[in-house]
């Protein structure tokens, strides 16, 4: 009986915990439904009336597009860095090389505002301000470490004999890196791409540091409205977000899976 | 062969994120420091051209004495420094709990656990907040509650003030604790557990004698995690708290964008960053002393 009293207070206490935890997101998500212009969440009538209204305003929807726009770019950016890095770190190793590994993580302990202050008069200085480049190069710089690490794990669990049986069967260099390296790294890549892509997405206080109206990206544009009004629009807005960083998440999580099948296959 | 030829590969995949690295990260450090040298511009406003916003090409030290000298300053930096520990503390209690929680789950429903946990850690900060504040507010779902189970007559206030700013950093803090604790119990040998129990240990003894002591590098490293996130605040003081929870860096955000006074923002900065390398570097020393005397450490 105690027993069972203790294991009913662990499991209750631990299940209200997790459910504590996503509260505020299910929360904000319920309320963008509402019908009313006031924050009540909506029970038996349910609208859309909040995304018409951010469809309808340029305002959000060009900061819609620019945050994607920016979280593309800076993804494929992130890719390229990161996977270049990583290959050198696998196939190169040397004393600089670790340095130079260390010094790509960096940034991930440096808070972002320190960070954001000090490319702000980079940007100025380099005439940057104002562009998307500005705030594409600067996400990189969250979401490269990030990428380093995922392609430097599935590049460690590569199996080099594979590249070397193409060797060995007659393919050059070049021609066995993209016959078969490559092909294989494809859902890591893919993996690393996209947190790249969520991290920008959601990314904030740099954004706000370096974003000027020209590439105001989404959460630059919720800002203001979170300190002064607390319209549904905000949770609307803030929905979508969630939804492509939700698609983007099963994705990866599907990926991962499919990677450790391919390993499994292969090995 | 000449070298540059049999080099080439190694060097073309070092050129790019090198180069990104020390334009972009690098660069940006040093002009923190370099910015918070110069004499305030004296202008203000968005886009004017270069010089708006400092005077380039002088060098002074009175932002970092105007900073030294400025109560506010004091007031914001403690603020800054007891929210920081104390938050992580709270973060750490709960993400310790939660994260053995997750841990005791059954097989199937442990991926839920984790996603469940990473995902306010993926989506937009400011979706929590806004979250929180709608659930913190006077007419919000929360405050219902209490009033309905009558153990309040007037509603309390949950946000805009030090409650909120804890409630708020709480939330985000938790994530990273959970994850270092998770992969540490992982790692865990299930059979000590085991032994333990076969032995004759309750289950809360075997916690307390096995999975605890075993967990406490881990831990240390969960804590000094959320001690970097705690110092580093900004989103949470802002929206969640009142002008009495200014935190360091809402302050360089204040400076730089209301004021316009780049340099001083700069120099706040680097105080922040300062003032949480020597919180790091403290609370690093103190746990490697006490894991070391635990004799967990060589």
């Amino acid at each position: 009986m105690k027993r069972f009293v203790a294991n009913s207070i662990f499991w209750l206490g631990g299940t209200a915990l997790l459910a504590a935890f996503i509260w505020p997101l299910v929360y904000s998500v319920w309320i963008s439904f509402t019908p009313s212009d006031f924050l009540e969440p909506p029970v038996s009538t349910w609208s859309l009336k909040w995304y018409r209204q951010f469809w309808d305003n340029p305002t959000w929807t060009d900061a819609l597009w620019t945050s994607l726009r920016v979280g593309l770019w800076s993804a494929g950016l992130s890719l390229l860095l990161g996977s270049s890095l990583g290959f050198a770190a696998v196939r190169f190793p040397s004393r600089f090389q670790r340095h130079l590994n260390k010094a790509a993580l960096l940034p991930l302990f440096v808070p972002a505002i320190v960070i954001g202050m000090g490319l702000l008069p980079v940007m100025h200085l380099t005439h940057l301000w104002g562009s998307d480049l500005s705030v594409v190069l600067a996400h990189t710089l969250v979401s490269m470490p990030i990428s380093f690490i995922i392609i430097l794990g599935a590049l460690r669990e590569f199996d080099l004999d594979l590249e070397l049986a193409a060797r060995g069967l007659g393919a050059g260099p070049v021609q066995s890196f993209f016959k078969v390296t490559v092909p294989l790294m494809v859902p890591s890549l893919v993996v690393s791409g996209l947190i790249a892509f969520v991290l920008s997405l959601n990314e904030f206080i740099i954004a706000l540091f370096i974003g000027t109206p020209e590439v105001a990206t989404l959460p630059k544009v919720i800002w203001p409205n979170l300190r002064y009004t607390l319209t549904p629009l905000v949770a609307a807005a803030s929905s979508l977000t969630l939804v492509i960083t939700l698609v983007s998440i099963l994705v990866i999580v599907r990926l991962l899976r499919v990677d450790k099948l391919a390993q499994k296959l292969l090995l | 062969m000449p070298p540059i030829a049999k080099h080439w590969p190694r060097f073309a995949l070092r050129f790019l994120p090198g180069l990104y690295v020390v334009i972009l990260f690098l660069a940006p450090l040093l002009m923190v420091l370099r910015v918070s040298f110069y004499a305030g511009g004296g202008q203000s406003g968005y886009g004017l051209g270069s010089g708006g916003f400092y005077k380039p090409g002088t060098w002074t030290i009175t932002n970092y004495t105007t900073l030294w000298h400025d109560g506010y300053f004091h007031d914001i930096l403690k603020f800054t420094v007891e929210l920081g520990i104390g938050v992580s503390f709270l973060s750490v209690l709960i993400g310790y709990a939660l994260a053995y929680f997750i841990y005791r789950m059954p097989p199937r429903l442990k991926p839920f656990g984790y996603f469940l946990v990473l995902l306010p850690k993926l989506t937009n900060i400011l979706v929590i907040i806004y979250g929180l504040k709608l659930i913190l507010s006077n007419a919000g779902p929360v405050n219902h509650l209490l009033m309905s189970l009558n153990w309040v007559q007037d509603p309390v206030e949950l946000s805009n003030n030090l409650v909120g700013v804890t409630i708020g950093l709480t939330y985000l803090i938790v994530p990273y604790v959970v994850l270092v604790m998770l992969a540490a119990f992982s790692k865990l040998d299930e059979n000590l557990i085991g032994a333990a129990r076969g032995l004759g240990a309750s289950a809360l003894n075997a916690f307390w004698e096995v999975t605890w002591p075993q967990s406490l590098p881990a831990l240390s490293l969960a804590s000094l995690m959320a001690l970097i996130w705690g110092l580093g605040a900004f989103m949470c003081p802002y929206l969640l708290g009142s002008p009495d929870q200014i935190t360091l860096a809402v302050e360089v955000q204040r400076q730089t964008f209301e004021n316009i006074n780049w340099p001083r923002g700069a120099a706040t900065a680097v105080s922040m960053f300062l003032a949480l390398g020597l919180c790091t570097v403290v609370f690093f020393g103190l746990s490697r002393l006490a894991l070391r005397q635990r004799g967990q450490l060589r």
